[in-house]
């Protein structure tokens, strides 16, 4: 197929098809002398697709890549020498080694964010481009993936966003016709992937991923579609894989004649000889490019060779945006004294609203995102309500019921600079996002070695009355992902400090409210005016005492506070601490109260069975070991789903009853 | 002088057997002819001279040896 391109562009096309070339070779010639091991993704068959898509893109776009995205890589330009130590797990790499193939991350040339699950580019790729559509720079987003990940919700949710928004994304699906080891017609009925592009109201083309120019046409035609506003486009461009899905892939499930016909017409050699043919690039002109790149790649590898893998001291470096002095977790900001000037007596939700409201109005990067949080309905706790009115829906924007493209969209929008707060209606919806947040949200930051930072908030519910999937306390899955950081608010006067400390902070935050608290007269509280901030990773004591330490958060915590009031008739002395940050854990304030108690109780509404308190428990068994009086008790929910029928819920979470028995028998 | 070892071709693989030779003791082999086939509980797979040169045998042709052990050498 012919192009307007001229010879710079020709020769642009075919450079950048003989580096990826080159490189793919000589990683496998390596992995396959055993000169070093690592995971590798080849790329052979496909190069003509990267090029002729990057040779559309101007310097502020940006992509979002693969596992299998070295070629991705390198003709966004990635530079060749820290790619290959990258990949070698040397400290000069991209990612200081971090992140390896499945980590290729270069923000300095637009190489957003890369991943290792299939499918979980788009939804990212969409808040990223939200970034460029809400400040207008006429960035485009190119996110490619495999046609394997077509089969998985996630590409099916963030098509769908980017169409409703119309978001200036290109997906582009690499059909290398094997999904894995599994052929395409064995895992779908549809004719082109490109087709499903127009369910979705997305114009959609199939292209012959050999040919470069073919490719550059239809990708200039949907980038250019983007950049001018006319949202997003779906290029499929089929090439057949010439390697296996990994490098050691006997590719057993490969049709043989198939692969030897699609290796004597490979892409570098056929465009090659059309140029020849064409009189468009002399033969001396592109051996002299292939010895360049050879040359080039050589001495990349040879670079990576020489690099030293990282310091042991970087194994707790860039999981948070900083670290205390042990490395593991974030180190909190000292407590601020308490803010002067008039107060209100605000709800929880309320209150919350409060905080974002404030913030939004001095912060244009903060953005809402989530289901009916927009006028009229103002969220499903009104916790939002009235903002789209003030700020527009541009900055507050209701969401389709997606939870992956949305926490996907907030994942991209902090990549982009901008502080989404995203809202995840209950608790109970992670495990239908939980990707997004556990494997790229959380991670980001450490797979691209720090050059990556994800300030998002995600905002949510625990629920209560609403039966086995609306009522969980689902805290401890993530207090075990480090990266995260894990709030939950028990009052609204600790609810708009802290949601004002989430949004400025530079690591990701699940900030959890309260179903049970939202509306209860008896939760209000007075609330200061102005703007304050709680650090995260502060426990406060609520109360005073003496006998024994009582921990607690979130809404168990009024139960452990009334309990605490209880036992004080019976003149034990509780103290009683709010945790408010679960991850950070202020385990300093923990071990500070139980020093002086050496009794403790644990009081939470996540399960029992491996619950915070278990962590908390073991904590304080082996530092204060020797000093305790009694038993840690540890109280936590039933091992068992929350029960619709009232009065068996009331059986299945701690209650000031079971506390108070608790605090008594503690004390013998 | 270039060395050939045992990769890791997948990565629960820990170790590979010369299950033949495909160029004897002391040829001169080119880059990219074939040396050796591997074979690991997962594939059998055709390992390349990565360079020109006279290759060296280093390995037995029936043993199995380790991920990174040395195998043969291209001089």
């Amino acid at each position: 197929m012919a192009s307007d391109l001229g010879r710079d562009g020709l020769r642009s096309l075919y450079r950048k098809m003989a580096t990826i070339r080159a490189f793919d070779v000589r990683i496998r010639r390596g992995l396959a002398a055993g000169e070093f091991s690592f995971s590798y993704w080849p790329v052979e068959g496909q190069e003509a697709i990267p090029a002729g898509v990057s040779e559309c893109l101007a310097p502020g776009d940006l992509w979002v890549t693969t596992y299998r995205g070295a070629g991705d890589a390198i003709a966004k330009g990635v530079p060749l020498r820290e790619l290959a130590a990258e990949l070698l797990g040397r400290s000069a790499g991209t990612s200081k080694g971090k992140g390896g193939a499945m980590g290729l991350q270069w923000p300095e040339a637009g190489l957003a964010a890369a991943t290792g699950i299939v499918g979980a580019g788009p939804p990212i790729a969409n808040g990223l481009a939200l970034a460029a559509q809400l400040r207008q720079t006429g960035a485009v987003t190119v996110v490619s993936f495999g046609d394997g990940a077509t089969s998985i919700g996630a590409v099916h949710e963030a098509m769908n966003l980017a169409a409703t928004w119309q978001l200036p994304v290109l997906f582009l699906c690499q059909n290398n016709l094997y999904g894995e080891g599994t052929p395409v017609e064995m895992y779908t009925r549809s004719r082109h992937f490109s087709d499903r592009a127009a369910g979705y109201g997305i114009p959609g083309a199939t292209v012959d991923g050999t040919d470069p120019q073919a490719v550059y046409a239809a990708a200039r035609e949907a980038v250019e579609r983007a950049r001018s506003g006319g949202g997003p486009g779906f290029l499929e461009a089929v090439a057949h894989r010439l390697q296996g899905h990994y490098f050691g892939d006997g590719m057993r499930y490969v049709d043989a004649e198939r692969l030897k016909q699609a290796r004597a017409n490979e892409p570098l050699g056929r465009f090659r000889a059309l140029l020849l043919e064409r009189g468009a690039l002399g033969a001396a002109e592109l051996d002299a490019i292939d010895a360049e790149t050879s040359a080039a790649v050589a001495d990349a590898v040879a670079f990576a060779s020489r690099c030293e893998g990282p310091p042991a001291a970087e194994l707790l470096v860039d999981v948070y945006a900083r670290r205390s002095d042990d490395g593991s977790l974030a180190a909190a900001a000292p407590p601020a004294p308490a803010p002067v000037g008039p107060t209100q007596e605000l709800n929880l939700a309320a209150a919350i609203r409060q905080g974002l409201e404030q913030a939004m109005a001095r912060d244009e990067r903060i953005v809402l995102l989530g289901e009916d949080i927009h006028d009229p309905v103002g969220g499903m706790f009104t916790v939002t309500q009235g903002l789209s009115t003030r700020f527009g829906a541009a900055r507050v924007r209701g969401t389709p019921i997606a939870e992956t493209a949305i926490v996907g969209a907030a994942i991209g929008a902090a990549l982009a600079g901008l502080r989404p707060v995203a809202e995840l209606m209950f608790f109970d919806f992670l495990g239908v996002c939980l990707d997004q947040l556990a494997n790229h949200a959380a991670k980001l930051r450490y797979m691209s070695g720090g050059r990556s930072s994800v300030p998002l908030v995600l905002r949510t519910t625990e629920g209560a009355w609403s039966g086995p999937q609306h009522s969980q306390s689902l805290e401890a899955w993530l207090m075990h992902v480090p990266g995260l950081k894990v709030v939950c608010v028990s009052n609204p006067y600790d609810a708009k400090g802290l949601i004002l400390s989430a949004i400025e902070d530079d690591d990701p935050v699940v900030f959890i409210e309260s179903m049970a608290m939202f509306f209860d007269p008896k939760a209000v509280a007075a609330v200061p005016e102005a703007e304050y901030r709680i650090p995260i990773g502060r426990a406060e004591v609520r109360r005073a005492g003496s006998d024994v330490t009582l921990v607690s958060w979130g809404n168990t915590f009024r139960h452990a506070l009334a309990a605490a009031e209880e036992v004080a008739a019976d003149g034990i002395g509780a103290e009683v601490l709010d945790l408010r940050s679960l991850l950070p854990l202020d385990l300093e304030a923990i071990l500070a109260s139980v020093a002086k108690t050496r009794r403790l109780v644990i009081a939470h509404s996540a399960t029992r069975f491996c619950g915070p308190g278990a962590e908390i428990a073991a904590t304080v068994s082996a530092e204060l070991h020797g000093q305790l009086a009694a038993p840690v008790a540890r109280l936590g929910s039933a091992f068992s789903p929350v029960p619709h029928a009232a009065s068996l819920e009331a059986l299945h979470h701690p209650s000031p009853a079971s506390i108070a028995e608790a605090l008594r028998r503690t004390l013998g | 002088m270039t060395e050939l070892r045992i990769p890791k071709p997948g990565d629960a693989i820990v170790e590979g057997t010369i299950a033949r030779w495909l160029a004897p003791d002391g040829a001169a082999v080119g880059e990219g002819e074939a040396v050796y086939l591997l074979e690991t509980e997962k594939v059998e797979l055709e390992i390349e001279a990565p360079v020109a040169g006279i290759l060296r045998h280093v390995g037995v042709e029936g043993e199995t040896y380790p991920v990174g052990a040395l195998v043969a050498t291209i001089e």
